[in-house]
């Protein structure tokens, strides 16, 4: 060989050489014929595959998630596999709070968060352009106050101290409640805290109840000796946990989001159809938590992914409480994906669902 | 396929085209009778749903109404329609229950028996308080009973969407079915115009070119051309069988026609030798005879008176017996003759060789009297000569064998399905049956010679030369009753 020629015409060179080996080999009779072609056959079958599983298996997601067992359907998918089976590559972003999730999506850290809908509408409401395409579970049980020793009753809570979290559920929640039992709010003193200041300031008896969710209120019930706490849940009152993203990354991003949800599907599927194994794999995953705490949680939420016309209500009671009333949630919400995968998981009627699709 | 019958390869394609238009005929009809199934069932389930959806959320529309009315009115009418609408909801509820289909719905209707026994619950609690005449409470409980009605409306409206996607499904499903069969049916009218196709190149390969070669094949063996063969004979079909059944057919036809041209040349020439050897015959005996004869004339001239009496008489004896045996020989010369005359056939009418023969016997006739009835004869093919000897020897016949009055000869011709009989008939002596048929052998007599004259040759005439015009002489009679000769002639005659 030339040692001045260039590589792209030695790369053809030894192309043509393999060829005319190949084509001697042809000569050499029937046999090798077949042999030839038969390989050559499996090469066209299987290199397009390979190709397409190379080119496709790289597609990437960065989903934040809040560090909860409430939103364990994203840990479990992960944990299953459900996301590489559908040749997504998620990487898991994980955050104390929903909020801090949401946070992490409108700063362009993560394409996919989970969240509460007190965060998300809270969010709208500062201006930012979201959607959401899915929720994953709902409870009346999931959030709650936990009232220590003497407050017996919702009306005991009259001139106590009231600890929440701000911009999350625990704080819409307090409101309902405090609505739904004719407690003005000028009739209590609240505390801003994050779950991470719960303990201390509960233990030391500083507060005397805390607005917020599972499992922090099994948490703070077992810091205090049995019988020594109440807990106070309002049925007017559904936490939802919600699949978000930025309405611009609905369109870019259709291929990754759709496969995101059919890994949640999935996994869905898998908690309906084995639950215990389902519980086992949370508790792995939520080393650092009292498997009792998982199953209080777990019990708290039932796995639900859809877009129903209860959570349309959720959400608008929210926007009430945001004094948002006229926010038009439909716009808020995109079916598609969803729908794609179930019809049934979406029952919102599409006049009012279109209306997302339309402002993409 | 080779060893198949023809009416196999005919029948194997209709069989599998029929097979394969009932199969699709069949999956189409199953496929639609299932869809309409479905789609009656979802309906009916869906009317019914809607109907029960429709009927709890105008309930609680009644409530709410009533509730507020209650509010300022207190009239004890309302408590009694709020009680009452519990039990109709309960039942509506259970009905919906029961008509539910998949888990999803199972779950919404737990839902809304759920809200709704909150809603009771909260209900008969406002109705307490409201009864109490606790103000603040009222707002309160009444906002939970709102939230509660809203959430109620939620599910009342998921379900309804539930049940329109499921609509939404049925009818995509009907879509898909109508596209599936509309490929099906195109698949199967490709498939049977496939077959057809196939069926027309097969029929025509293999029944109508291998017919058409026999036809050919048949028709040079009908203009004689015995050395063909019908191709195919290697065929196991029917095809086959013909082929070879013709060829075999052909093959004993030339041998055959071999054999009969043989036959025919010998024949040819035997009758030639024959004929040969009646003139020779003929000839050579004539005159043996007129040496015969001469000399009794010469002897019988010479001597004269001088001859002893009974010489005299053995003279004339052996003048008549030259004689005789040279109006034998003419006979016989004549009916060798009929056999070799070799005239070609032409259309002869019948009346103007009646007006020949009368013509050459007007001396016979005037002497006997006769009268001659002729109706209209036809024309008919034949060789005329030989007609005209046939009538004379016949008429002659008839003036010959006359009885005591005037003889009387009619003749005539019927036309039937084969083509014409001629008779003709006389009242003369007549003819036992008995010798029906040996009057039409040659030098057979049925009188002395004394009575009649002739050699009793002329009927065997007539009848070589109706069998040469390929026709039948017969005779019909009864002593003392006239005779009536017929003879047939075919329609076309003496080819």
């Amino acid at each position: 060989m030339c040692p001045n020629r260039s590589p792209c015409v030695s790369v053809v060179e030894s192309a043509a050489v393999r060829y005319l080996f190949l084509y001697r080999l042809m000569q050499r009779g029937f046999r090798n014929r077949v042999l030839f072609f038969g390989v050559l056959l499996v090469v066209a079958i299987v290199l397009p595959l390979a190709l397409k599983s190379s080119l496709s298996g790289g597609e990437k997601l960065k989903v934040g998630v809040a560090r909860v067992p409430s939103f364990g359907l994203v840990y479990l998918a992960h944990a299953l596999g459900s996301f590489a089976e559908e040749n997504l590559d998620v990487t898991l972003e994980r955050y104390p709070l929903g909020r801090d999730a949401l946070e992490g999506l409108v700063a362009g850290k993560v394409d996919v968060a989970t969240a509460f809908q007190t965060p998300f509408v809270h969010q709208i409401r500062a201006g930012r352009d979201l959607s959401i395409i899915s929720s994953l579970n709902r409870s009346i049980r999931g959030a709650g106050i936990i009232a220590r020793e003497g407050i017996r009753k919702p009306a005991d809570l009259v001139g106590k101290l009231i600890a929440y979290t701000p911009d999350t559920t625990s704080q819409t929640f307090l409101m309902v409640f405090l609505r739904a039992q004719g407690i003005a709010t000028k009739r209590v003193r609240f505390i801003k805290l994050l779950p991470s200041e719960f303990k201390e300031k509960w233990i030391s008896g500083a507060i005397d109840a805390v607005s917020t969710w599972e499992p922090e209120l099994s948490r703070l019930e077992a810091l205090l000796p049995q019988g020594k706490s109440t807990r106070f849940y309002s049925e007017l009152f559904t936490e939802l946990s919600l699949v978000i993203t930025e309405r611009k990354t609905v369109s870019t991003r259709a291929s990754a989001l759709r496969k995101l949800l059919r890994g949640l599907w999935n996994a869905q599927q898998f908690v309906l159809d084995e639950p215990e194994s389902a519980f086992m794999l949370l508790c792995q995953e939520f080393k650092e938590l009292d498997p009792k705490v998982v199953r209080a949680t777990e019990q708290a939420y039932s796995s639900l992914m859809n877009l129903d016309h209860v959570l349309l209500l959720a959400l608008e009671q929210e926007a009430e409480f945001s004094d948002m009333a006229s926010l038009n949630i439909a716009r808020l919400i995109f079916p598609r994906y969803l729908e794609e995968i179930s019809q049934d998981a979406v029952t919102i009627f599409r006049r009012r669902a279109r209306m997302g699709e339309e402002t993409r | 396929m080779k060893g198949l019958s023809l009416s196999n390869k005919v029948m194997i394609p209709h069989v599998v085209s029929l097979s394969i238009l009932i199969i699709a005929l069949s999956y189409l009809l199953s496929v639609a009778k299932q869809e309409q199934n479905s789609l009656f069932w979802t309906t009916q389930k869906i009317k019914r749903q809607n109907s029960l959806l429709a009927q709890i959320g105008s309930i609680r529309q009644e409530r709410q109404r009533v509730l507020l009315s209650y509010r300022f009115n207190r009239r004890a009418s309302h408590l009694e329609v709020l009680s009452g609408t519990n039990d109709i909801v309960r039942d509506l509820i259970e009905d919906l229950i029961e008509s539910s289909g998949s888990a999803r719905e199972r779950d919404l209707i737990e839902r809304i028996a759920m809200v709704q026994k909150r809603l009771t619950s909260i209900q008969g609690e406002l109705l307490n308080r409201m009864r109490d005449g606790v103000g603040g409470q009222i707002s309160i409980i009444f906002d939970q009973w709102t939230v509660h009605a809203s959430t109620l409306d939620a599910l009342l409206a998921d379900l309804t969407a539930l049940n329109l996607r499921s609509l939404d499904r049925e009818l995509h499903q009907m879509e898909t079915t109508r596209v599936r069969a509309i490929a099906v049916i195109t698949a199967t009218v490709a498939l049977l115009s496939l077959l057809i196709v196939l069926l027309w190149v097969v029929i025509r390969l293999r029944l109508i070119r291998p017919l058409l070669q026999l036809t050919r094949t048949t028709k040079a063996i009908a203009e004689g051309d015995l050395s063909v063969r019908a191709k195919g004979g290697d065929r196991l079909d029917e095809i086959g069988l013909l082929a070879r059944s013709l060829n075999d057919m052909t093959a004993r036809l030339h041998e055959a026609k071999t054999l009969l041209n043989a036959k025919v040349e010998e024949l040819n020439r035997s009758n030639g030798d024959l004929q040969q050897f009646a003139y020779v015959c003929s000839h050579d005996l004539k005159e043996p005879l007129r040496i015969v004869g001469l000399y009794a004339q010469l002897l019988e001239r010479q001597c004269g008176d001088h001859l002893d009496p009974n010489v005299a008489e053995y003279v004339a004896f052996i003048k008549d017996g030259a004689n005789r045996m040279n109006g034998l020989v003419d006979d016989l010369l004549r009916y060798a003759r009929v056999g070799g005359q070799e005239e070609p056939s032409m259309l002869v009418d019948c009346n103007e060789v009646i007006e020949i023969v009368k013509n050459d016997l007007t001396a016979l006739i005037d002497e006997t009297k006769a009268t001659i009835l002729v109706d209209s004869l036809p024309s008919v093919s034949g060789k005329r000569p030989l007609l005209v000897q046939l009538f004379e020897n016949l008429i002659s016949n008839a003036l010959k064998f006359r009885g005591k009055e005037a003889p009387v000869i009619r003749i005539r011709g019927v036309e039937d399905r084969k083509g014409w009989t001629i008779s003709v008939s006389d009242n003369g002596i007549g003819i036992d049956p008995q010798f029906f048929e040996q009057v039409f052998v040659i030098f057979q007599r049925l009188h002395g010679r004394s009575e009649y004259s002739g050699s009793g040759i002329g009927l065997a005439i007539c009848k070589k030369i109706v069998e040469r015009h390929r026709g039948r002489i017969w005779v019909e009679s009864a002593p003392g009753k006239g005779s009536t000769f017929k003879f047939s002639l075919p329609r076309l005659v003496g080819a």
